[in-house]
């Protein structure tokens, strides 16, 4: 199962050192360009949010695009020949995903941090103490927020992986099936959120934002999206119809 | 090696061997190719091929020495038979071909000893 | 007894593209899957590969019922390019080394060599038949019991035919079956013990060659034009 992600970075290891590297430059640039203080930090603060964005929505075009493949095209049997079940197929692409996000975000994130200390900014003096003025221990909240960003994207992409392969499996037969599945899709991101919602409403300690409320809501997440992944392997696994 | 798909095939494997045999290119108690090595090089289902050199083996045309391989035939009275038997059958073909053209052995004999005259000199 | 489909059938909404397949390899034979396109030749090769679902039926792999282990044991090679565009040849076969435990890299490397195909070369770049070569070779090298090969001659020049034809000979042994499909009948004439007919999603005839052209005189061809 790791085996899939080697190729995935056979595939694509020398593009995104490509593009860090490029980013760099462009970061190089922006400072040679001499800039006073308060114009030099706005940009680059801007610059690396447009690459930041950027980089996200290619990111996840390409995670669709990988299923999409998987499914709809001829390389599909591929993958789908070798002895690996359906959990194997969809684990390795999501642990791929993770692993981009991951990447996406602590580049570009050491690099915001980098610029933002350099640039004397008090923004992180700032921010830390904002953080412990509102009760929350800094070293449990990074840590904390940091993996409720990294599952709330795989629960992103589960829910639009699910969609996907209904379409190949229960949907086979029915007509209109992409629509259908797009239909299952918000009913699912709905789904998600209403579950959210539920659990905010009653879960909410009064005592505010603390960290143990944070490892529930991360536990919640976590559990939606093994449900997701447990079907979605499933189907993938059993049914494939077409 | 072309073959003629309406005829068994393991058949006309076994015509070529005999043929080879009867021109010398396999000599007496010479050594054949495996089934696998004819195989491979006609391109042919290797069980056909094993077929026809069961048939040969019937025959007593080849024999298998265990663990070596297989082997033409020492045997010189069967081999001259083979020669016969082949230059019959092709005597017999060209005779009713020759027929269905119209000519009468007669004819046959005439125009063929012309021929053989012709070639010698 | 390689595989055993009993019963099977196969529906596409409310067409039925396979009906009533009973069928049997037996290992050391070649077996030619024949019929017009659109007869249920691919989908039934996909489905013994475990890649698409059946609707009733059982097929059994070696007495396995279909899965992961049945993955294990037989190759499929399908008829389109099935390589993700970014490999490279050395890619693919590191891929099938990586995941097939069957797969023989040294014996793959042979055959690339020797029908030239180099390691070095993009699979998007190469020709019909360079794909089909390469896509044979890496299916070959594996030690499958079970082979099924979808279409091989489809689009090749009559010198790579005999360059496959020779490798399926090659690849055929005592412990192995081989099912090949195609609607170019006259290619396999001479690769083939038994001929399965499929007409509409049915098996009309099943028999073996030598048989039809003992007993009738038919070359496949023949017998096939007949069905038809």
């Amino acid at each position: 199962m790791i085996n899939l992600i080697k190729y995935e970075w056979k595939r694509k290891g020398l593009y995104v050192i490509g593009l860090m590297i490029i980013v760099l430059l462009l970061n190089i640039a922006i400072y040679m360009r001499g800039y006073n203080a308060e114009k030099q930090i706005v940009t680059l603060i801007f610059s690396n949010m447009g690459i930041f964005f950027a980089g996200f929505l290619t990111m996840l075009i390409m995670h669709i695009r990988k299923i999409y493949n998987l499914l709809f095209t001829e390389e599909g049997p591929f993958t789908f020949l070798t002895p690996l079940n359906g959990y194997e197929i969809l684990g390795s692409n999501l642990l791929g995903a993770l692993l981009d996000s991951v990447i996406l975000l602590v580049f570009m994130g050491v690099i915001t941090l980098f610029n933002l200390q350099i640039n004397d900014t008090q923004f992180i003096e700032e921010a830390v103490k904002m953080i412990r003025l509102s009760g929350v221990n800094v070293y449990e909240a990074i840590p904390g927020t940091l993996t409720t960003i990294f599952l709330n994207y795989s629960l992103l992409l589960i829910t639009i992986y699910l969609s996907m392969i209904l379409v190949k499996t229960l949907f086979y037969n029915i007509r209109f099936k992409k629509i259908i599945s797009f239909v299952v899709f918000l009913f699912m991101s709905r789904l998600n959120t209403f579950i959210n919602e539920v659990f905010v409403y009653h879960a909410l300690p009064t005592d505010g934002f603390t960290f143990n409320y944070l490892v529930l809501i991360l536990l919640k997440t976590s559990l939606v999206f093994a449900v997701w992944y447990i079907i979605s392997g499933y189907l993938l696994e059993e049914s494939v119809s077409a | 090696m072309n073959f003629n798909p309406n005829r068994p095939i393991y058949i006309q494997i076994c015509d070529g061997i005999i043929e080879r045999i009867v021109r010398n290119d396999l000599k007496k108690g010479s050594q054949l190719e495996s089934v696998r090595e004819l195989a491979v090089s006609l391109n042919v289902n290797i069980n056909t091929v094993r077929k026809a050199y069961n048939t040969l083996e019937d025959k007593n045309i080849i024999y298998k020495k265990r663990g070596i391989g297989t082997f033409i035939s020492e045997d010189g009275a069967l081999i001259e038979t083979l020669r016969n038997e082949l230059s019959q059958r092709v005597i017999k073909e060209f005779l009713e071909k020759m027929h269905a053209i119209g000519y009468s052995d007669q004819e046959i004999m005439q125009v063929l000893g012309e021929d053989i005259y012709d070639n010698e000199n | 007894m390689i595989m055993k489909i009993n019963g099977l059938s196969k529906k596409f909404y409310t067409k039925e593209v396979l009906t009533d397949i009973d069928l049997t390899l037996e290992k050391g034979r070649i077996y030619g899957l024949l019929g017009p396109n659109g007869s249920g030749k691919t989908t039934l090769m996909r489905i013994v590969a475990n890649i698409i679902k059946n609707t009733t039926g059982e097929v059994r792999v070696n007495d396995l019922l279909l899965g992961k282990e049945t993955k294990k044991i037989v190759a499929f090679m399908p008829t389109s390019n099935f390589f993700p565009k970014w490999m490279k040849i050395k890619d693919t076969v590191d891929y099938f080394s990586d995941f097939y435990e069957d797969f023989n890299k040294d014996m793959c490397y042979e055959i690339l060599q020797r029908e030239s195909l180099d390691l070095g070369l993009k699979v998007k770049d190469l020709s019909t038949g360079m794909t089909e070569k390469l896509k044979i070779a890496l299916t070959i090298s594996r030690n499958a019991k079970l082979i099924l090969l979808d279409e091989p001659f489809n689009g090749i020049d009559i010198i790579a035919k005999e360059s496959i034809k020779k490798m399926i000979v090659q690849a055929s042994n005592n412990t192995n079956a081989i099912m090949i499909s195609s609607h170019l009948i006259d290619d396999m004439e001479s690769l083939l013990d038994d001929v399965i007919l499929l007409k509409e999603g049915r098996i009309v005839l099943n028999s073996p060659a030598e048989v039809l052209r003992d007993e009738k005189g038919l070359s496949i061809k023949a017998a096939y034009k007949e069905v038809f």
